[in-house]
C-alpha cells in the first residue's frame, strides 16, 4: 500500500532528525523512570516528547502515528499527574509504543505500510488509562474552582453613557461551532468581550460552568443598553469558531451580524489600552502618584474619546494629575520592574541561546569541508618544506624572511582551521551510549538478571565517523557482558556477591585518544575453558595450549569460532562476534584489550583515535617507498647493529630490555628489493597491537607527520598490510601501514 | 510588514509555519521555547505571536503571562493540541487572543492572524 504524507523533501530531514531525537529521549527516559519513579522533571520531559511527536505526526497527516502518540501521551500525562503509577508493565507498553513509533516514522520515508498494530497498542493503553479515569473526573472539578481574574482598572462606574440611555437591556447570543476543541475557552472569550462593555447579567452558561471547561454550544448574556453596539459586534467578531452572533434589545428583533462584516465604528485598532488591565495606571496608583479616582476619570475619558487612540499617560498629564517628568520616571521605573520580573527567565534563556544559534547541516558537507582542510594541510606541509629549503639557501634575504613568516602564519591558521572543523565534527559519545539503558533493561529482563548500568563520560566527544563505527562493537560487548558475564541473582548470591550486577560503561580522553571501557562484575573468563575449547575446536594444538600463558589464552576469544558458553542464546549467539568486534575496531585504527579475573569480572578497553580523517604517523622509508605508521601503534624506535639481530626458528629477533622481540622486514612483506640485511645498521619501529609487540625493520625514519587519509577506492581495493594512502607535503604518496594486517601477513601474531 | 513571532520547540513546526507565513508576505521570526520567546518579544516587538503551549524551559502559558506583563496589548495566539482544554481556558484567561488546534490548515492560521492584525 502506498502511503502519502503531507511533507516536502526539504522538510523531511528536519522531521526525521527531530522525531529521532524525541524517540531516543523517550527510550532513555522511560528506562530511567522505571528506576526513579517519581522524578517530576523526567515525567515532564517525557510527556513533552510524546506531545511534540504527536503534533509533528499530525502536521504531516500521519493518523496512525497520531493515534499511538496520543495514547502514549495520555498515559504519560496520567503519570505526571499521579493518576497512574509507574510500573514495569506500563513502561513495557510505553517502550513498545516507542518501538512502534519508530516503524511508523520509517513509513514517512519509505511510503510503505509497516506492520505496527496500532489498534492493539492503543487498546492496551486504554486499559491502563481507564483504571485511572474515575479520579480524573474529580480532579478536573477540583481544578475548576479557580478564582476569576478581575479586570483591576475597570472603572467602577460602568457602563459609560455614550448612547441613548433607556434602561432597556440587550441580549447577546452566539453559537460556538460544534467542532471547536475547547468550546469553553471560546465561551470565556465571549464573556470577556461582553464584560468590557458593561455589567453582564443572566449569562448562560454561568461563569462557573464555563470555567469547568465543560463543552459549550450556545452562549447568551444580557447587557444594559448604553454601550456601543457596533464596537461589541466587532469585538465579538474577532473570536474564532463563533457564529450567528446576535445583539438585540431584550424584547426586540435580533440583529444578525453577517459573518466577516466589520462594524462601522471608527476604532479600527480595537486594542485600546483601557480594555486591558493597564499596568501603568496601576503602577501610578500604587506609587501614590495619582489616586484610583483620577485613574478612573482618565480611563473614562480615554474610552469616550476612543477614536482618537489617546494614550493613558498623556491623558493624565493633560488632565493635570501628573507632571510629564514624574510620568516619565514612573514609566522607566515600571519597565525596570518588569525587566526584573523576567530576568530570571532571561538568565535561563542565555544558556538556551547557544542552542538557538545552532545550524543543522549535512554530514556530507562536513566531510567535504574536512577534505578541503586535508588538502590545505598537505599544502601547508609542502610549504614548510619549501620554506626550509629556502631558509637554508637564502638565509638573511628579506623576501625569504617575509615569505617564511607568512608560511608560518598560514601554518598556524591551518592548524586552527583543522581544529575548528574537527570540533564541528565532534559528537558526544552519549549519542551511542544513550541507547544502552534500554538494551540492558530488555536483555536483563529476558534473562531474569538484575543489572545496574552505570554510564560515565557520556560527554566525551569524538569524530562522527568514529561514532558511527563504534556502535556495533559496543552493543556486542554489552550483550556479552549481560549474557555471559553477569550471573543470575541466585548464582551471585551463592558466590557472595550482591544480587544486582553492575555493568559500567565509560569514555574519556587520554593523550589525543579516546578510551572506552565496558566492565562488568560478573563471572570473568575462565582461561582453562578457553584453552580446552580452542583445542577441541582445533584452533590450537594441545602443545600450543600448554605453552600459552593465561593472558595470551584469554586473547583467544578474539579468534573466530570460539565459544565457551555452555549454551547458545539468541542474545549473543555462539562464538561469532568477538573476532568481528576486534576487526571493526581495528578498521578504525583502534585497539581492544581484555582484562579478566575469574569470579570478579571482565573489562574490555577500547582505544580509539579522535578522528579517522587525519592521522598522526611516523614516516619511514624502504628503498624509494614511503610508509606511514599510525603513531597510535608505535611504542618506540630502535637503531640496531647487525650483531643485535639473531634468529630463532628462522625468525629474526632481537633482545629488547631482556625480552625477545620478533622482527619483520617491511621489504620482505611487500617484496621490495632492498639491501636491508646487508646494511651496517637497521632502524626498527616497535609497534604494538593488543598485547603483542613486534619490531618493523625499515631503511630510514623520516619523522612524524600528520597525514590526510585517502582511501584507495574500489579501483585498487584492499591491499593486505596497507590500509590507505596519504599525500605528503613534498607531493609524494605514502602508504599507511595496517599494522594488524601486517602481523597477520607475517604470520607472527 | 507584519512581524510574527513563532514559538514552538519542534523545529519542524517552526519551519512549516514560517514557510506558510512568509509565502503570505509576513515577516517571520522564531523562538524555540518560552524563555527565548519573551526575550525576542522585547527585542523585536512583533505584531503577533503564535505560541505552542507545551515546551521545555518555559511553557507557553508562562511565556504568555510574561509577554502580557511586558506589553498588555500583546496579541498572542496559542497553538494547542487535543486534550488541552483546561490549559487553553487558562491561556485565554491570561490574555491569549485566540487559539489554534494542531494539526491546522494554512487557511485556519491565516484567518486567525488576519482577524487580529487587520
Amino acid at each position: 500500500m502506498e502511503l502519502v504524507f503531507d511533507i516536502s523533501q526539504d522538510e523531511m530531514p528536519i522531521f526525521m532528525a527531530e522525531t529521532e531525537d524525541h524517540l531516543q529521549a523517550l527510550d532513555e527516559i522511560l528506562v530511567r523512570l522505571e528506576q526513579e519513579k517519581n522524578d517530576q522533571d523526567l515525567l515532564q520531559t517525557v510527556f513533552r516528547a510524546a506531545h511534540t511527536l504527536k503534533g509533528m505526526a499530525g502536521m504531516i497527516g500521519h493518523k496512525r502515528m497520531v493515534s499511538v502518540t496520543h495514547a502514549l501521551e495520555t498515559a504519560l500525562d496520567g503519570l505526571r499527574k499521579n493518576k497512574l503509577e509507574v510500573d514495569s508493565a506500563l513502561i513495557d507498553l510505553c517502550l513498545e509504543a516507542v518501538d512502534g513509533l519508530r516503524l511508523l516514522r520509517e513509513e514517512v520515508i519509505n511510503n510503505e505500510l509497516s506492520d505496527v498494530e496500532v489498534d492493539s497498542l492503543t487498546e492496551r493503553f486504554m486499559i491502563f488509562i481507564q483504571s485511572s479515569q474515575a479520579d480524573t473526573l474529580s480532579l478536573n472539578l477540583a481544578q475548576s474552582k479557580q478564582p476569576l481574574p478581575t479586570l483591576k482598572t475597570q472603572p467602577e462606574n460602568q457602563p459609560t453613557q455614550t448612547g441613548n440611555d433607556d434602561s432597556e437591556s440587550y441580549v447577546i447570543r452566539a453559537e460556538i461551532e460544534n467542532n471547536s476543541v475547547a468550546s469553553a475557552a471560546r465561551a470565556f472569550q465571549l464573556m470577556m468581550a461582553v464584560q468590557m462593555f458593561g455589567e453582564v447579567k443572566n449569562m448562560k452558561p454561568s461563569q462557573e460552568a464555563i470555567e469547568s471547561a465543560a463543552p459549550v454550544s450556545h452562549f447568551e448574556a444580557e447587557l444594559d443598553s448604553g454601550f456601543d453596539v457596533a464596537a461589541l459586534e466587532k469585538e465579538l467578531s474577532f473570536i474564532s469558531e463563533v457564529k450567528n452572533i446576535t445583539i438585540s434589545p431584550k424584547n426586540g428583533k435580533p440583529q444578525i451580524q453577517e459573518p466577516g462584516s466589520t462594524a462601522s465604528s471608527t476604532n479600527a485598532g480595537s486594542d485600546s489600552e483601557y480594555k486591558e488591565p493597564t499596568q501603568l495606571g496601576d503602577h501610578l496608583v500604587n506609587m501614590g502618584i495619582i489616586s484610583r479616582q483620577q485613574l478612573s476619570q482618565a480611563l473614562q475619558l480615554q474610552k469616550t474619546e476612543e477614536g482618537k487612540n489617546l494614550l493613558l499617560g498623556q491623558l493624565l498629564v493633560q488632565m493635570g494629575f501628573v507632571s510629564q517628568n514624574k510620568l516619565d520616571s514612573a514609566v522607566v521605573d515600571l519597565i525596570k520592574k518588569q525587566r526584573e520580573s523576567v530576568s530570571q527567565a532571561a538568565r535561563k534563556q542565555r544558556l538556551e541561546q547557544r542552542s538557538d544559534m545552532m545550524v543543522r547541516t549535512s554530514v556530507e558537507r562536513l566531510d567535504r569541508l574536512m577534505n578541503l582542510v586535508g588538502e590545505l594541510i598537505t599544502d601547508r606541509n609542502h610549504l614548510y618544506q619549501v620554506r626550509n629549503r629556502l631558509d637554508t639557501n637564502g638565509h638573511g634575504n628579506e623576501y625569504i624572511n617575509q615569505l617564511s613568516e607568512t608560511v608560518a602564519h598560514i601554518g598556524r591558521i591551518t592548524d586552527q582551521l583543522q581544529e575548528e572543523v574537527m570540533r564541528i565534527r565532534m559528537l558526544p559519545i552519549g549519542n551511542v551510549f544513550h541507547k544502552f539503558p534500554r538494551l540492558v533493561r530488555d536483555l536483563s529482563q529476558n534473562l531474569n538478571k538484575k543489572i545496574d548500568l552505570v554510564i560515565e563520560g557520556e560527554d566525551t566527544e569524538l569524530d562522527r565517523s568514529v561514532i558511527d563505527e563504534i556502535n556495533d562493537p559496543l552493543i556486542h560487548l554489552i550483550r556479552n557482558s549481560v549474557d555471559h558475564g553477569i550471573e543470575t541473582p541466585q548464582e551471585r548470591l551463592a558466590a557472595g556477591k550482591p544480587e544486582k550486577g553492575t555493568l559500567r560503561l565509560t569514555a574519556r580522553h587520554e593523550q589525543g585518544r579516546i578510551i572506552i571501557t565496558v566492565e562488568d562484575d560478573g563471572n570473568g573468563i575462565d582461561a582453562k575453558k578457553i584453552r580446552d575449547s580452542a583445542v577441541a575446536k582445533g584452533l590450537i594444538t594441545e602443545a600450543e595450549a600448554l605453552s600459552l600463558s593465561d593472558e595470551k589464552t584469554i586473547d583467544l576469544i578474539f579468534l573466530s569460532g570460539l565459544s565457551t558458553s555452555k549454551k547458545a542464546t539468541d542474545i549473543s549467539g555462539r562464538g561469532v562476534g568477538m573476532d568481528i568486534v576486534r576487526a571493526n575496531i581495528q578498521r578504525i585504527n583502534g585497539t581492544i584489550l581484555v582484562d579478566t579475573k575469574l569470579g570478579q569480572g571482565t573489562q574490555f578497553q577500547i582505544v580509539l583515535p579522535l578522528t579517522l580523517a587525519i592521522v598522526p604517523t611516523l614516516l619511514v622509508k624502504v628503498k624509494n617507498t614511503s610508509f606511514a605508521i599510525p603513531l597510535v601503534m608505535v611504542a618506540e624506535t630502535l637503531r640496531l647493529e647487525p650483531k643485535d639481530i639473531q634468529t630463532i626458528r628462522q625468525q629474526p629477533v632481537t633482545r629488547l630490555r631482556n625480552q625477545v622481540l620478533p622482527l619483520m622486514y617491511l621489504s620482505d612483506v611487500f617484496k621490495i628489493e632492498a639491501d636491508q640485511r646487508t646494511k651496517n645498521h637497521h632502524y626498527v619501529v616497535v609497534v604494538h597491537s593488543g598485547k603483542s609487540r613486534i619490531g618493523v625493520v625499515v631503511d630510514a625514519l623520516l619523522g612524524e607527520e600528520e597525514v590526510v587519509v585517502k582511501s584507495f577506492g574500489s579501483l585498487i581495493g584492499d591491499i593486505p598490510g596497507i590500509s590507505s594512502a596519504a599525500i605528503l607535503g613534498d607531493g609524494h604518496v605514502a602508504l599507511i601501514v595496517d599494522i594488524v594486517g601486517l602481523l597477520k601477513l607475517s604470520g607472527i601474531h | 510588514m507584519t512581524k510574527i513571532l513563532i514559538v514552538d520547540d519542534a523545529e519542524f513546526l517552526r519551519v512549516r509555519i514560517s514557510k506558510m507565513l512568509s509565502g503570505d508576505g509576513f515577516d517571520v521570526i522564531q523562538a524555540e521555547n518560552g524563555a527565548r520567546a519573551v526575550e525576542m518579544y522585547k527585542e523585536n516587538s512583533p505584531d503577533l505571536v503564535l505560541m505552542d503551549i507545551t515546551m521545555p524551559e518555559m511553557d507557553g502559558l508562562t511565556a504568555l503571562k510574561h509577554i502580557r506583563g511586558y506589553d498588555a496589548s500583546a496579541k498572542v495566539i496559542m497553538l494547542t493540541a487535543l486534550g488541552q482544554e483546561s490549559v487553553v481556558l487558562e491561556a485565554i484567561k491570561s490574555g491569549a487572543r485566540d487559539f489554534i488546534v494542531k494539526p491546522f490548515e494554512h487557511e485556519r492560521v491565516i484567518n486567525a492572524i488576519r482577524k487580529l492584525v487587520a
